[in-house]
């Protein structure tokens, strides 16, 4: 597979090692602006092929290898141009473009721009944060790419809310786990759900969202 | 001529006026108003032309047929008439009407797939109100009406990427061992363009010639010609001829 990674940032560091950890015979070509990155890169990636481009003529490259290219990697540590490789790249139908973001309020102008796949490494942060200090209704602890789905947390703090944890994954047939107060995983009946555990589930954003409808609800 | 048939003649001669007047003035504003209107988009100056073309023709008719001074039973007949004919005449408009009611409702595939109908395949440039624009591996822009959507099933392949393309290499005058070994090599040439290790399926020996067919996984399917033709190149370099269905 041939991916094009733009940048030679953190973010470029962890998407070209993935892409070589998942593709190990692949070919990925990491496209630079300055000669300096440039030699840094060639020694950290021996196995990558590194480019240096002006940041005008990036576009152009990938026009001129567009029936090519198998992913797109705009990882560059400006928003404005990893905005304008996606949607050029898009443009000229390479198959699998992926962005990354560097300030995560610019989410919706990517997604507006119709950048479907897009990584925020920020949105772990809310993740954890509720996690550690383990306080809240629904956590979204992972985000499909390819569905509008994910894995959640359902943290089960009085009867009413274990109520209606006990009769959405009975209703929606969901796989689940909980882990108890002690930290131990259950992935028994439903029946065996107590007040104080964390349950997980993996469904559809649609349903979570008419789950805490519900014990909004209720609540009022 | 009786002075009852002379004044029907009369009549249906300003009725006739009448339409071709109406179509007439309806041509010539279309072009006044596209020209006019064309700064707020050709589409939507072209759309309003339009109507105001209908508007007129249909005008005119009226006009017509209120000159003819003709009796109730006479008028719904030809109103029902004109209606069939109109139907008939937009039948195509109305099932690409019913096509793109089809494509927002059930969503087959958004902009951006890679679909494949009937003997077209490609991307999806944009689903408007009449048809879907395609743009196929060649390059080359397909409008593809949306009736046909109706008609023909559809094969999203964007959530199928990488495509499995099957290929037959034929090997001729080689031992089987030396076309394995010279296929080998040659598939792992190509193999950073590809999406996985390609797979020899089979390999079998008939009349002096060796048939290997080799499953590729790609993901850009504008690559299929190039990578055919390195892997040909490859195996030319080393002195084997081949041929590849």
């Amino acid at each position: 597979m041939r991916s094009i990674v733009i940048g030679g940032g953190h973010s470029a560091y962890f998407v070209i090692t993935t892409l070589r950890e998942i593709d190990p015979k692949g070919k990925i070509i990491i496209i630079e602006f300055t000669s300096e990155k440039i030699e840094m890169l060639k020694k950290t990636f021996p196995y990558a092929e590194a480019i240096q481009q002006s940041v005008d003529r990036v576009e152009e490259y990938i026009a001129e290898n567009r029936s090519l290219i198998d992913v797109l990697v705009s990882a560059t540590d400006s928003d404005a141009l990893n905005l304008r490789y996606a949607k050029h790249s898009i443009k000229n139908e390479i198959p699998m473009v992926i962005a990354v973001l560097n300030n995560p309020l610019n989410e919706p102008i990517f997604i507006k721009e119709n950048i479907r796949c897009l990584i925020n490494p920020y949105k772990m942060i809310t993740s954890k944060v509720k996690e550690i200090v383990n306080k809240f209704s629904v956590n979204t602890v992972y985000e499909f790419s390819r569905i509008n789905g994910g894995i959640y947390a359902l943290k089960i703090e009085d009867t009413r809310i274990l109520r209606k944890v006990q009769s959405f994954i009975l209703k929606k047939n969901l796989p689940f786990f909980t882990i108890s107060v002690d930290g131990k995983v259950r992935a028994s009946s439903i029946k065996n759900i107590e007040i104080g555990d964390v349950v997980y589930v993996v469904c559809v954003d649609k349903n979570i969202r008419d789950l805490l409808e519900k014990i909004v609800e209720g609540g009022k | 001529m009786t002075p009852e048939e002379y004044s029907l003649m009369i009549r249906i001669i300003f009725a006739g006026l009448s339409i071709i007047l109406s179509i007439f003035l309806g041509l010539k504003l279309r072009g006044i108003i596209t020209r006019n209107l064309s700064k707020f988009g050709q589409s939507f100056a072209s759309k309003f032309a339009e109507v105001l073309r209908y508007f007129l023709i249909i005008l005119g008719t009226v006009i017509a047929f209120s000159i003819l001074s003709l009796d109730v039973v006479v008028l719904t007949g030809i109103s029902i008439g004109i209606f069939i004919v109109i139907l008939i005449s937009i039948r195509d408009i109305l099932s690409n009407y019913a096509g793109e009611i089809y494509l927002r409702v059930r969503r087959p595939f958004s902009e951006g797939d890679f679909i494949r109908i009937g003997r077209f395949s490609g991307r999806v440039l944009s689903i408007n109100s009449q048809d879907v624009e395609v743009v196929s591996p060649e390059g080359e822009r397909i409008i593809i009406p949306n009736q046909f959507f109706l008609r023909h099933p559809v094969i999203n392949k964007s959530s199928t990427i990488p495509t499995s393309i099957e290929m037959k290499v034929v090997f001729k005058g080689l031992e089987i061992d030396k076309a394995e070994e010279a296929i080998t090599e040659a598939l792992n040439e190509i193999r950073p363009e590809l999406f996985e290790d390609p797979r020899i399926i089979s390999i079998n020996q008939r009349n002096g010639r060796v048939e290997i067919i080799v499953l590729l996984h790609i993901v850009n399917q504008r690559k299929i010609k190039w990578v055919i033709n390195k892997l040909s190149s490859e195996l030319h370099r080393r002195g084997v001829e081949i041929e590849i269905e």
